[in-house]
Parts: structure tokens; sequence; C-alpha cells
């Protein structure tokens, strides 16, 4: 093979390297937001909720409202279940704060529909919103600190 | 074989302006760095005596807000706060080298010093290749036919291409796998402390954060304990950080309560809360209200778990007269600005998790696993 040639493939290969390390690069440093980009269709689905749910709630921080929780037992500091709304990001936080996990996030999420529902929004609307379904680490410390969605919408995780 | 070389220059010139734009360069953003102290303040908060005001940009707070970068050298022996609500702190490595690295000025830190290495290293690789260039072209042209020189002259013209083509490659490389790797930021890094009065023992004083677990935590989106919100507080050398121990402990939620850390005796009342959940006995005069100094202990376990030996409930011994008082303080650590008060209190502004042991070994952020945790 001549040096000529042997310079292209180099070249070709230099090339290849480069441009899949770049293409790396940018898809790395892309900013990774943990709080999903809001679509015109999500705005107009929380401003629906926002109407009916917010001035029934609770104001308890900074645009961060109380929409429902869950009965509380006698024999317990928590509810077995809290929903936030927090305005800003268009984020419904639901934490579940009694175990079995599960059975709790059943019952939290017929609240939530039932909430959101008061506004004209469906089950599958409520897939296309921000929710995020959680537990605390003193409620149960192995599956605290993840979401595990909504038990019906596409990204949905079980329990461990 | 000239347009190969041609070919080659433009080459490498294409290659050198992404990678002098990728790093190396000064941080841009009003971040601490191991010879300042920075901090974002907002909201027309002026910068506190023994700050200036400097012209790195600082990134919007939740409110959508530019606010002012102030920064403090961290010569000085006591950091302070740049405004009345904002601190960010971390340790320093400054010393004055023997020798300056060529071309790279006098530095002052280690990760100055390290970058200013690495620039030179590159430099030398380019002499040194250019110089094997010429070696290898002269010997090419002097063959006058001898097939094995030649051979020689084009292989070390390639090679020097090859050594190019690595040193300046690794330094994407090794950006693409992790960031940090380049960026060279020993600003989490804390000094070791002699703790102890007599002996000789040197222990850490403070865990680094960033752990080398497999936890799973995603940090908070939003609210208080968001990565973005936590800049603007104490906690912000370590803002995500803290922001996932936060979505460990309460889930961002600022109103929750523990469910093992109960009084079993008082109502089954939580003793620990908020969004890093806590504890009110322990860390009860850091709430910064005399009411919450001495309300007593959480006493011995009175409903352990048999499955796994966890407390569910203790009985309590609160101070005589204190009931009302723990409902206080408990209401106290449910507000966001004196939970994450706290929090920098027992995280020495965002350096240390031990506090939060369990959870932060959870999510790899540190800590240590025990029996005690689940």
């Amino acid at each position: 093979m001549s040096f000529f040639k042997k310079t292209l493939l180099f070249t070709a290969l230099f090339l290849i390297i480069f441009g899949v390390i770049a293409y790396l690069f940018l898809k790395k440093t892309s900013p990774s937001n943990t709080t999903p980009k809001q679509t015109e269709e999500t705005i107009q689905l929380n401003k629906q909720i926002e109407s009916t749910v917010l001035p029934e709630a609770q104001l308890i921080d900074k645009g961060t409202y109380l929409i429902q929780e869950g009965k509380q037992e006698a024999n317990s500091p928590n509810p077995d279940y809290s929903i936030y709304y927090f305005q800003e990001t268009g984020q419904y936080s639901i934490v579940l704060l009694k175990t079995p996990l599960e059975e709790t996030r059943k019952e939290a999420e017929e609240a939530f529909l039932k909430q959101v529902a008061a506004s004209g929004v469906t089950k599958q609307d409520a897939c296309k919103l921000f929710v995020t379904v959680q537990t605390i680490a003193s409620v149960d410390e192995i599956n605290s600190g993840r979401n595990f969605g909504l038990s019906f919408c596409p990204n949905a995780k079980n329990f461990d | 074989m000239k347009k190969s070389f041609l070919f080659f220059s433009i080459l490498l010139a294409v290659f050198f302006v992404p990678s002098s734009t990728f790093g190396l360069g000064n941080t841009t953003t009003c971040q601490t760095t191991l010879s300042y102290y920075r901090a974002c303040v907002y909201g027309g908060t002026a910068c506190s005596t023994g700050w200036t005001e400097s012209s790195l940009a600082c990134s919007n707070n939740t409110a959508g807000e530019t606010g002012k970068c102030c920064e403090k050298s961290t010569q000085t022996t006591s950091t302070g706060n740049p405004s009345s609500t904002t601190t960010s702190t971390s340790a320093s490595f400054t010393y004055t080298p023997l020798e300056e690295i060529p071309g790279q000025g006098t530095t002052s830190d280690l990760s100055s010093y390290i970058k200013g290495l690495y620039s030179f290293s590159i430099f030398s690789v380019g002499i040194a290749a250019l110089l094997m260039v010429i070696i290898g072209g002269f010997i090419y042209v002097t063959a006058a036919g001898n097939t094995s020189n030649v051979d020689k002259g084009k292989e070390y013209i390639k090679d020097a291409f090859f050594g190019i083509l690595i040193a300046f490659g690794s330094y994407l490389i090794l950006y693409v796998i992790n960031p940090d790797l380049v960026n060279v930021d020993l600003s989490s890094l804390s000094k070791l402390a002699m703790v102890g009065g007599s002996g000789s023992s040197y222990t850490e004083q403070s865990t680094p954060v960033k752990g080398s677990g497999n936890g799973t935590c995603d940090p908070v989106p939003s609210g208080s304990c968001s990565v973005e919100s936590l800049k603007s507080t104490c906690l912000a050398s370590n803002a995500e950080a803290f922001s996932r121990l936060c979505n460990k402990e309460s889930a961002g939620a600022v109103n929750s309560s523990s469910g093992v850390d109960i009084c079993s005796n008082y109502g089954n009342a939580s003793f620990s809360g908020g969004l890093f959940q806590i504890n009110v006995f322990s860390n009860g005069s850091m709430l910064g209200d005399s009411r919450c100094n001495n309300l007593g202990s959480k006493g011995t376990c009175a409903n352990r778990r048999a499955s796994d030996g966890v407390c569910l409930g203790w009985n309590c011994q609160l101070t005589a007269g204190n009931a009302n008082d723990l409902n206080y303080c408990m209401g106290l650590t449910k507000t966001a600005d004196k939970n994450i008060s706290v929090a920098c209190q027992l995280s020495g502004n965002g350096v240390n998790t031990t506090p939060w042991a369990c959870s932060a070994n959870k999510c790899g952020l540190g800590g240590t696993s025990s029996s005690f945790c689940k």
C-alpha cells in the first residue's frame, strides 16, 4: 500500500474516531436536567389542574403546594401518602409513607387521578404530566431516593 | 507527500480549535476554586465586608434572577458569608512552587499546577513530533533510492503523527469518560485535621461526599432541595450530592416526618423531620431557638422490628414541660431555610455526609454501611 493510501486511510480513521468522540462529547455535555421540559400540552394541562386544585391546596414552601394527604392511622406519625405540586416546574410529587409501597402507590394514584379528573384530565393525560412517585428513607431505605412513576404509565418501575 | 502533510496540517488545525475550546481554560461561572471562595447572591443583596464582587457569571436562581458573584481569597483565615444568606466554602491547597512551569506562569494551587503540567506536556509532544517529522523528512529526501531509508523516513513521520493523535486524543477521551477527570477540581476535598489532644494519631475530619458506591438516588427536581435551589445556599459547594441525599431522606418534601424516629410514649410524635430529617434531640440547638436547646433524649427502644432490628419507636425522655417544645421544634425543622441551615452546620457547609451515613452510603455519596443501616 502506498504512503498516500496509508495517509488517506489513517485520515479517514482519524475523522471517524474524532466524529464519534465529538458526538459523545456533545451528547454528554448537553444540559443534564432532571426536570422534563414542559411542552405546550403539559403547560395547558397544568393550568387546567391549577385552576381547580390550587385554591384548595396548602402552600407549604415557596411555590410548593400540599395537594392532598392520605389517611393517618392513630399509631403513625405520617399520613399514608402526601401529594405535592411544585408550581415552578409543574411537578407533582407523590410521596409514599406507608408500606407495602405497592398498595400505597395504588391508593395514592387513585387520589391523584380523582384530583386531576376534576379539571378534565384523564388517566392517559396524567402520563403526560411530570409526576414522581417516591418514598423516604425512614419508611423504606432500599426504595427511597428513586422515582417509581405512576404504575399505569410507560415509565413505571417496580419496587425492590 | 506534500499534499499529505498539507492535509494533516489542516486536520490538526481543525482538531486544535475544539481542543482549546474544551478545556484548560478558565471557569467562567461563579464557582469556588482553590484560590477563591465564590458564591452567588440574589435579590439585589450586596457582597458582605471582606468579599468583593467578581465579574464572573451567576446562573439564574429558581426565581430566574441573575445574581452577583461574590468572591474572597482562600488565603484568608475565615470564610464568613458572602451575603447574609449564602456561603460557599472549600478546602484550599495553596503554595508557592520553587520553579514555574515554562509558559504557564506561577501557579499557586495544585489544580492549576496539574493543568499547567498537562499543557506543557502537550506543547512538548507537539515540538517533539515536529522534530521527528523534520528528521523523518530529511531521511526520506536523502534516501536517494535506498528503500530501507525511504521506509525508515516514512515510519518516523507516521509515528510522529500517531504520537500527536494520542496526546491530543487523550484529553477528549478522558473528558468523554468523565469531565471531572480533566477538571482537576479539588474543591470538594477537605483538609486533614488532628483530633484528640494528646495522641499522635491523625484521622480524617470529614468524609468526602463523592463516594464510589453504586447508589441510584436521583436529585430532587423541584423546590428547596433541587440542585438549582441548593446552589444558592451554604450547600452550594456540593449542591447535587445534597440534593440526592435530600431525596433519599425526605423526597424533597419540606413537611415530612420520620417514620422511625418517633416517641411511642408521646403519641408517636416524630423527633426527626424536614428536608434532611433533622433530629431535634441531637441537633435542636442548631435550629437557633432556645426552646430547642435541651429537649431531652430519645431514650430506649420501645418497639424493635424483629426482621432487621430497626427500632420503630422510642421511650423518649423529654425535659419536664417540653412536650409542646418538641412539636414547636419539629415545626422549625419543617421550614426549608432552618432545615438547610442545620444541614449546613452538620455537614460543614456541604463537605461531610457522615450525619446521614446510611443514606449517603446507599446513594454512593460517601458514608458508611453498618448493621445499623437496613
